[in-house]
């Protein structure tokens, strides 16, 4: 069944004065997953996610929401926590919630029915009538995360959502955020947390100096960026293990846990299979444990910018590194 | 919700909420009926009338002083011809308010005879020469009749009618006008700078606390800097309504200040009349010139009243719109509170020229530079506001309306420069505050 995407990105070029934000970058976003907006500093995240927030327009390329060019009646649909957040601090925390709201298009009514169902489930009535000034950073930064959410939108934007929270809380934000993605919600997911990324991102966008460098679910990118290896864990004499690499694998990580105990990791030359480095390594040593090992998000994104930072390398070179 | 009008809501609720709005609201009419009346009220309870008992040797002096110069500060009592300095002076040794006034024979006739006053402490300098003054008209006037064979009504009367200065001009008198002037300028430049001043400070909240971000997701950056200005700009109309209230307020509480005080001295002249018989006339005194003047004062203030609220709220919305829309510009430019203050003063500079030149008004009301500023539209809101009261608005109308106009085309020039450079300027972060970045980002929304 074809992709439905809620955000279509086509080609888009953002320049602030001298400086290209965005160089023709195109991004496309499926329905209901969770898509990390990757890249450094600077790289232009925060231009793009303006972008569709229509807090800036693009100067070239169009985004269309649905198929539908984007405008300001999708202003309500979409729900956005940028990284940079704060709050009016003289307000009290239920009428600046209420006025957030408002403002994303919700009734008097209907905002405070929900903002009191939001306050309850995480268990922060009785802020209601406290003045910003006197929450702490993370309470205030649970307030920011229900006006984000408050309206039920369809595409939810999330900047650093983590930043500021302790692990509790950010264990508290990341099972809502789940829950928001079974309910359907769409959300575009910036950080510079890799982990976070592994654990809860259906897709990325690798973003480097204005330009997509890659894109793809996260399966397939990691897969791109792994080499072909494997992670053995033995026991038994290195010898033995040793004089079986020669079935045609390279050794290339050796962890010694103990003096009959190791962890390696190695990588076929050829086409070999593991089945013949395990039918040699198994007559000196007792096999635990065989996994196929991945590239890690954070690896990625380091050789992904290291290779896109070094216009030589190409991506020829990078794999056969 | 109209978005805008949500917008608008918050400015002016927050605002009008704050301590700081209710304390003004209610401080500033009580200094200004302060200032007013509290001289009036000083007096009323610290003044107590003086009695004066006339030990009188001249025989003519003592009855006219009685007769003539008994006011609501000093009461003269001529006592019975048989009475003696001594018996009068040991009776009244102890009395606070009672003075005893010997005026010898030899009273306005030989140098070294001045008349002497007894009174347990002293008087006080202002009954001292009130007495002296007294004495000295009545004395002056006695030489005139025994010469011109006038009696003193006549001389009054004479006096009056032929040596008196009447202001021929149109309108409210001037020193009326004066007031009404450097009251509405003054007004007019707290209004604009004090209002002017928050929408810089609430642009510069919003993107200081980063909160601009989350509201431009919801929001044009436009539509938000004319909700702040707006739901600014009412907060100013509210308190330039509790201001105007108070002073109406406060006339009405002069006006009715002036009437007890003249009912009272009616009553204290009939008190005087029982007390002591035939001693002193009961007649109705009239009213001092001072209270004369708060009288003229306050009708001339009825006539220009309808003038000044139909000009002033105009003058006020040009006026803040003009500024308000500098404010703003330079709020969203600048990162920090601090950065921003050299970036003011080129703002504030011509509002405080404004009130310079009003200042001026109440001297020279038609000089050319009060004429010129009055029209121009960086100056006009402050010193047409104070010039109003000493226009002839039936033929000087046209000089209103073109002000209005100038301030208004600027007023939509700048409003539009304001709105583009805000739209750039209030999501840059770690730009410095800078004429080049101003022009910069102006230019960039094009």
């Amino acid at each position: 069944m074809a992709l439905k995407y809620i955000i279509k990105a086509n080609k888009i070029v953002k320049q602030y004065n001298n400086h290209t934000a965005l160089n023709k970058v195109t991004i496309k976003i499926p329905k209901g997953c969770i898509y990390g907006l990757l890249g450094p500093n600077g790289a232009g995240k925060t231009t793009f996610i303006r972008l569709i927030n229509q807090i800036s327009k693009p100067d070239q390329g169009e985004i269309l929401f649905y198929n539908e060019p984007l405008n300001e009646s999708h202003i309500t649909k979409i729900g956005y926590l940028p990284e940079e957040r704060g709050l009016y601090k003289k307000m009290k925390v239920g009428e600046q919630a209420m006025y957030l709201a408002q403002l994303k298009g919700m009734s008097k009514m209907e905002a405070k029915l929900k903002l009191t169902e939001w306050f309850d489930k995480f268990d922060i009535l009785d802020w209601w009538d406290n003045k910003v000034e006197d929450l702490s950073k993370g309470m205030a930064q649970k307030i920011q995360f229900i006006v984000t959410v408050v309206h039920e939108p369809e595409l939810l934007i999330l900047d650093e959502p983590f930043s500021g929270f302790d692990p509790i809380n950010t264990e508290l934000i990341k099972q809502e955020i789940l829950e928001l993605k079974k309910k359907g919600t769409t959300i575009i997911f910036s950080t510079h947390n890799m982990q976070s990324v592994e654990e809860i991102c259906d897709y990325i966008t690798l973003i480097n100096q204005s330009e997509t460098i890659i894109e793809g679910p996260v399966e397939e990118v990691k897969k791109q960026f792994s080499r072909n290896s494997y992670e053995i864990h033995f026991t038994g004499n290195m010898i033995s293990f040793t004089t079986a690499l020669w079935t045609g694998f390279e050794l290339l990580k050796k962890e010694e846990i103990s003096k009959t105990e190791f962890k390696v990791t190695v990588s076929p030359m050829g086409n070999n299979s593991i089945n013949d480095l395990l039918g040699a390594a198994m007559t000196g040593c007792k096999i635990k444990s065989v996994y196929e090992s991945s590239a890690k998000m954070h690896d990625v994104f380091i050789k992904a910018v290291a290779q896109a930072n070094e216009p030589k390398t190409t991506k020829k070179d990078l794999e056969d590194e | 919700m109209n978005k805008l009008k949500l917008v608008v809501k918050r400015e002016y609720k927050t605002r009008v909420q704050k301590k700081s709005f209710i304390l003004l609201s209610i401080i500033t009419p009580i200094i200004i009926a302060g200032l007013v009346i509290a001289p009036i009220l000083i007096q009323q309870s610290t003044f107590k009338q003086k009695t004066v008992l006339i030990v009188d040797d001249t025989i003519t002096l003592g009855d006219l002083l009685a007769k003539e110069k008994s006011s609501k500060f000093i009461k003269y009592i001529n006592m019975p011809m048989e009475s003696t300095i001594e018996e009068i002076a040991d009776r009244y040794e102890n009395a606070q308010d009672t003075m005893v006034l010997h005026l010898n024979k030899n009273f306005g006739v030989v140098t070294n005879s001045p008349g002497q006053l007894y009174n347990n402490g002293h008087p006080g300098p202002g009954v001292l020469k009130t007495i002296k003054n007294d004495c000295f008209d009545l004395f002056r006037k006695i030489q005139v009749y025994r010469m011109t064979k006038l009696n003193l009504e006549e001389i009054d009367k004479r006096l009056g009618d032929t040596c008196n200065i009447q202001y021929e001009g149109l309108g409210v008198n001037p020193q009326v006008k004066s007031y009404l002037s450097l009251a509405g300028g003054l007004l007019m430049y707290l209004l604009v700078l004090i209002y002017g001043v928050q929408v810089m400070k609430g642009v510069q909240e919003e993107k200081s606390n980063r909160i601009i971000e989350v509201i431009l997701s919801s929001i044009k950056p436009v539509k938000l800097m004319w909700g702040k200005i707006i739901g600014i700009g009412l907060v100013g109309i509210t308190q330039f309504v509790i201001i105007i209230v108070a002073a109406i307020t406060l006339f009405s509480v002069i006006q009715s200040f002036v009437d007890v005080d003249t009912a009272g001295l009616v009553n204290d002249q009939i008190k005087m009349m029982d007390a002591d018989g035939n001693l002193v006339d009961a007649k109705i005194p009239s009213m001092t010139v001072e209270e004369m003047d708060t009288l003229y004062a306050i009708e001339g203030l009825k006539s220009f009243l309808p003038t000044f609220l139909l000009v002033m709220p105009v003058l006020f919305v040009g006026g803040f719109l003009l500024y308000a829309s500098f404010f703003a510009t330079v709020g969203s430019a600048s990162n920090q509170d601090t950065e921003s203050q050299q970036y003011i003063l080129p703002i504030t500079l011509p509002i405080i020229l404004s009130m310079i030149i009003a200042a001026t008004i109440m001297e020279n009301p038609n000089s050319d530079l009060v004429y010129w500023t009055s029209m121009f539209p960086l100056t006009s809101p402050i010193v047409m506001a104070a010039r109003l009261p000493f226009m002839n608005l039936a033929t000087d109308w046209w000089q209103i309306l073109v002000a209005i106009t100038l301030l208004f085309g600027l007023v939509w020039l700048s409003t539009k420069f304001a709105a583009k450079v805000y739209k750039t300027a209030i999501l840059m972060y770690g730009q410095k505050l800078s004429y080049s970045n101003i022009w910069k980002w102006f230019k960039q929304s094009n």
